[in-house]
C-alpha cells in the first residue's frame, strides 16, 4: 500500500481521488449487478440511467462547489439546500404568476441565494455568530419564505416544448449533458478562484489559522463573508439546475440536500476544520452521491430508503475524516 | 550581543520595535557586535521593518512576513498539480520575505534575516494558540493539546521542509527553513521529536494533501 501510495502518479493526482474514482467504479458495477436481481425487468447500464444521475450530480455538484468555500473558511453551511428551493420556488412563482421574463427570473434566482449568502455571512464574520446556528436559522427562514410567497403551492417550472423552456438546455441539450459541462466551467473557475487567487488564499488561510490572518492586516470578515456569499449564489445556480432536471419544486422542503452536499464535499477532502479544500473532490463526491441515489431508485427502494442512504453518507464521510485525521495523529 | 539585539528580536509587537530601533544610536554601536557602526546592518534592519509592517500599496501597518509564511503554509495543497506556478509564487513570497535584500549583505545579512524570520515564525506559533485554531468539525468542537500540537508541527513540516521540497527549492528556503524549525524546537520541547513524526508520515505516504 506504502508503494502505492508513493508513487509518482498517485502522489501527483491524490491517493483520496483514486480512492473515490475507484468507489465510482465499484458502485456502478455493484448497481449493474443488484438492479435486474432486486427489481426484475430493470437495468441499471443505460444512457438514460447515467443521464438521469448527472441530473442529481448537477445541483448537489454546485451546492458541493458552493459549501466548499465554506467549510474552507472552518464554517458551515446548513441551509443551502432550503435556500435552492427557495430560489427555485420564488423565481419559478415569479415566472408563472407574474410573467416575468425567464432570464429575470433566473437572475431573481441568483440573487435570491445571494441574498441568503449575504445574511449568513454578516452574522457569523461581522456578529460572530457560529456558522451552525447561523445557517439552522437562516434554513428555516428561506423554508419559511418560499412558503410564504407562494402561499404553500408547488411550482412547476415550464416543460419541454413551451417557449419559456430553453432554460432547459442549461441540463440538456440534444441528448448532450451541457449540465456536466457547465458543472465542469464552474468547477475550474471555483479551483482558480480557490487556489490561484488573493481572495481564494485569504479564506483557505482564514479557515487554517484566523488569527494570523488578522494580525497580517487582512480584512477577515470580508472574506469570510465572500465564502458565505458564493456559497449562496451556487445554491441560486444550483436552483436553475434542480428545475431544469425536474421543473417541479415544493416550497418548504431541501434540507435533505444539505447532507448531501456536505457529505459529497468531505468525502472529496475538503477537511471539516477548515484550511484544505479541494474542487475536483467535491465534484466526484456529488457523481458518487448521485449514483447511490440513482441506484438505489433503480433496486426498486423508494424515497424513504434515500433518506437512510443519505444520512448514512454522511456519518461515513464524517467518520472516515475523523479516523483519517486520528491516524495521521 | 548587544541588549538592543536581545530586546528588538524578542519583541513581536511591531510598533514597539520601531521604537527600539528608532532609539537605537547607530551611529556608535553595531547591533549584531557591539562594535563601532557598521551602517549596512542597520539599513538592513531597518529595511527589513519597512517591507514586514508597512504596506507597500496603502502605507498600511500589515505583517506581511506573517501572511507570507501563512501563504506558503497553503501553497503545500497546490505545489502536487501546478508546480511552475506555484514556485513563481514561492519566490515572490520569498522575495517579500527579504530574501533577496539579505543576500545583498552576504552573511551577515543572512544571520540578521534569520533573526527577523525567527521572529515572525514566533508570532505565528502565538497565533496558533488562539481559540479559532483550535477549532475542528465545523468549528462545533475543539482539538486537544497532542493533535494542536500536532497540527501546528504539521505547519512548521510544511514551511520548512514540506513546500522547499515539493517545490525542489530547498537552497532559496534554506533561512527559512532553518528559522521555522529553529524556532519551533525552541518553542516546544518535544518539537524535535514532532517534525520527526511529521517526516515519517511524509515518508510513509500520508501527510499528502
Amino acid at each position: 500500500m506504502e508503494k502505492i501510495k508513493n508513487n509518482r502518479v498517485v502522489r501527483a493526482i491524490g491517493f483520496n481521488r483514486i480512492v473515490l474514482i475507484g468507489v465510482i467504479i465499484l458502485l456502478y458495477i455493484m448497481f449493474s449487478v443488484l438492479t435486474p436481481l432486486l427489481h426484475a425487468g430493470t437495468t441499471f447500464v443505460s444512457y438514460e440511467r447515467i443521464m438521469s444521475a448527472l441530473n442529481y450530480a448537477y445541483f448537489i455538484g454546485f451546492m458541493a462547489l458552493g459549501v466548499t468555500f465554506v467549510i474552507a473558511t472552518g464554517g458551515i453551511d446548513f441551509s443551502i439546500g432550503p435556500v435552492m428551493f427557495a430560489s427555485a420556488v420564488i423565481s419559478g412563482y415569479c415566472l408563472t404568476k407574474y410573467n416575468i421574463p425567464l432570464p429575470l427570473c433566473i437572475v431573481i434566482s441568483l440573487l435570491i441565494g445571494l441574498a441568503f449568502g449575504i445574511l449568513n455571512g454578516y452574522f457569523v464574520a461581522y456578529r460572530f455568530l457560529p456558522s451552525f446556528i447561523t445557517s439552522m436559522a437562516s434554513m428555516q427562514i428561506a423554508k419559511g419564505i418560499g412558503s410564504v410567497f407562494t402561499k404553500t403551492q408547488t411550482v412547476t417550472w415550464p416543460g419541454t416544448g413551451n417557449d419559456n423552456s430553453w432554460y432547459r438546455y442549461l441540463v440538456k441539450w440534444n441528448n448532450i449533458p451541457t449540465g456536466f459541462i457547465i458543472l465542469c466551467l464552474v468547477a475550474v473557475i471555483c479551483a482558480i478562484v480557490l487556489h490561484k487567487t488573493r481572495a481564494g488564499r485569504y479564506m483557505l488561510c482564514i479557515g487554517s489559522n484566523k488569527e494570523a490572518v488578522r494580525l497580517s492586516g487582512v480584512n477577515t470578515k470580508k472574506w469570510e463573508m465572500l465564502a458565505y456569499m458564493i456559497c449562496g449564489l451556487l445554491a441560486g445556480i444550483a436552483a436553475i439546475f434542480y428545475v431544469g432536471a425536474y421543473t417541479t419544486v415544493q416550497p418548504g422542503l431541501g434540507d435533505t440536500f444539505n447532507n448531501e452536499a456536505i457529505a459529497a464535499c468531505v468525502m472529496g477532502g475538503t477537511s471539516m476544520a477548515g484550511g484544505l479544500a479541494s474542487i475536483l473532490g467535491a465534484i466526484i463526491g456529488a457523481i458518487i452521491v448521485a449514483l447511490m441515489q440513482e441506484g438505489i431508485l433503480a433496486m426498486g427502494f423508494t424515497i424513504s430508503y434515500q433518506y437512510v442512504l443519505t444520512g448514512l453518507i454522511v456519518l461515513v464521510a464524517v467518520t472516515a475524516d475523523i479516523m483519517s485525521r486520528k491516524r495521521k495523529n | 550581543m548587544t541588549a538592543f539585539y536581545e530586546d528588538y528580536y524578542a519583541q513581536t509587537d511591531a510598533d514597539k520595535r520601531k521604537k527600539l530601533l528608532d532609539d537605537m544610536d547607530f551611529s556608535t554601536e553595531n547591533p549584531m557586535e557591539g562594535s563601532q557602526q557598521e551602517q549596512p546592518a542597520y539599513q538592513l534592519i531597518r529595511t527589513l521593518w519597512q517591507m514586514r509592517y508597512v504596506d507597500p500599496k496603502s502605507g498600511r501597518r500589515v505583517d506581511l512576513f506573517l501572511w507570507e509564511i501563512l501563504e506558503l503554509i497553503c501553497l503545500y495543497g497546490n505545489a502536487r498539480f501546478l508546480k511552475k506556478s506555484t514556485q513563481k509564487d514561492a519566490r515572490k513570497a520569498l522575495k517579500a520575505l527579504g530574501v533577496q535584500e539579505a543576500e545583498k549583505y552576504g552573511r551577515e545579512g543572512e544571520e540578521i534575516l534569520y533573526q527577523e524570520l525567527c521572529n515572525a515564525v514566533r508570532l505565528y506559533l502565538h497565533t496558533c494558540e488562539s481559540k479559532s485554531y483550535h477549532k475542528r468539525l465545523f468549528g462545533l468542537s475543539e482539538m486537544k493539546e497532542p493533535e494542536w500540537q500536532k497540527k501546528v508541527s504539521k505547519d512548521i513540516w510544511r514551511l520548512s521542509t514540506g513546500v522547499p521540497r515539493r517545490l525542489d527549492m530547498t537552497r532559496e528556503f534554506s533561512v527559512l527553513s532553518k528559522a521555522a524549525k529553529d524556532e519551533f524546537c525552541r518553542q516546544f520541547e518535544n518539537g524535535e521529536a514532532l517534525l520527526r513524526e511529521r517526516e515519517e508520515e511524509f515518508t510513509h505516504g500520508k501527510n499528502q494533501k
